[in-house]
């Protein structure tokens, strides 16, 4: 049976494994995936191949994991998104470098693809270090989150969007808690604790 | 933790243990669910002829790809502005005029400034060629004028308030400003002339 488009939000501080853990998963459930993140140097996406995002052509037939710089093109990097990618999977990558948290001024193309993943489709992901670095407007678009260990807890107007806060927050507390004990007792336990929540 | 130690850890762990382990594999089986696709996906945009910003390995694709962008050598310059859709980017309305106006009356005052400091002589406005309203008689004939108001409908230019009333004050002290450097001057030379009559 088809599904919806998902819009998922992955936090986590370093060393908890966030991208690795974006990465298995596109690698196991994706078949065409567009890595984005600030300058294109993160090593972690550098053995895939560039997606000129420019030409509608490749953006049509490309297959498998795929990446683009957002500082070649800056904010139109959202615009060719949004006209050009189609039935994929987009992960901004340390999106908190590029998105800015006036979503809807800084970013018209970002809120398009918003407004209509579901209907382009697209998958989408944001990958924060912290609750406090994704805009608002992603916030009330994103459907789960993917919760690692970060320094701030979730609140403010963020923690008013979400329908059961509560359950987020203590989710946030209890990785929090669980990473901190890991770390401490030493060895590579620390990497990979996240819960996963629908918001 | 030794961060040596964490990158070997990376690349050790598997996509398959890294998501059990993030306890997220209900999410994978989701997410590898065929999409849902709307009906009729394909929105008509107008396509990019080339990037904003080429890369240096774009160059010869962009060259390449005259073909696709079905340039047509034979259509003559004559034509050109035939196409109804070429020719409707020279038409402008009265807010793009007015901010014309106003931009052309500030390039006017700061060129002839400009001008005045190297000539040295004279008044600031002397060179002035917008002082008594458009140098072409009406502003229809006024080419920099139309061409300036098409250029800020086609960049969407909009001119805040706060920018028309800094730009308009500032320029508003141009003429005083070269007044008083030579009132300054006469005063030092007035002051050095009378001590050495006194001494």
């Amino acid at each position: 049976m088809a599904r919806s488009a998902k819009c998922t939000i992955i936090i986590g501080t370093n060393n908890t494994g966030k991208s690795t853990l974006t990465k298995s998963i596109i690698e196991k459930a994706s078949n065409r995936a567009l890595v984005v993140d600030y300058s294109g140097k993160a090593k972690i996406w550098n053995e895939y191949d560039w997606l000129h995002i420019n030409r509608k052509e490749d953006c049509k037939n490309f297959e498998g994991i795929r990446r683009y710089p957002y500082s070649g093109y800056e904010d139109k990097t959202f615009e060719y998104i949004y006209k050009n990618v189609k039935q994929a999977t987009i992960v901004f990558d340390d999106c908190a470098n590029y998105i800015k948290q006036d979503v809807k001024k800084a970013h018209p193309y970002l809120k398009k693809i918003l407004v209509d993943y579901r209907h382009i489709p697209l998958d989408l992901f944001f990958i924060v270090h912290s609750v406090n670095d994704l805009a608002p407007t992603i916030w009330g678009h994103a459907k789960e989150a993917i919760i690692g260990a970060s320094q701030n807890l979730i609140s403010g107007d963020r923690l008013k969007m979400l329908e059961d806060g509560n359950s987020f927050l203590n989710i946030q507390k209890s990785v929090n808690k669980e990473f901190h004990k890991k770390y401490k007792e030493g060895g590579t336990n620390h990497y990979g604790i996240f819960k996963r929540i629908k918001l | 933790m030794d961060k040596t130690e964490n990158k070997e850890i990376k690349n050790e762990v598997t996509p398959d243990e890294v998501i059990q382990k993030a306890n997220v594999e209900d999410f994978v089986n989701e997410l590898s669910e065929e999409l849902e696709l709307p009906p009729d996906t394909d929105v008509p945009f107008v396509p990019d002829p080339e990037p904003d910003n080429p890369k240096e390995d774009d160059i010869d694709d962009l060259f390449g790809e005259a073909d696709e962008l079905n340039l047509d050598d034979s259509k003559k310059d004559d034509d050109v502005f035939n196409d109804d859709e070429d020719a409707a980017i020279f038409e402008h309305q009265t807010g793009h005029m007015d901010s014309a106006r106003f931009m052309l009356i500030q390039m006017d005052k700061m060129v002839s400034f400009i001008f005045h400091l190297f000539s040295g002589v004279g008044n600031w406005d002397d060179y002035r060629i917008r002082k008594s309203g458009s140098p072409h008689g009406t502003e229809e004939d006024d080419y920099e004028l139309q061409a300036l108001a098409t250029l800020i409908k086609k960049y969407q230019m909009t001119l805040s308030v706060e920018f028309i009333f800094i730009s308009a004050f500032a320029m508003g002290y141009t003429g005083v400003a070269t007044k008083a450097f030579s009132d300054r001057k006469e005063r030092i030379n007035n002051t050095k002339s009378k001590k050495d009559q006194d001494g």
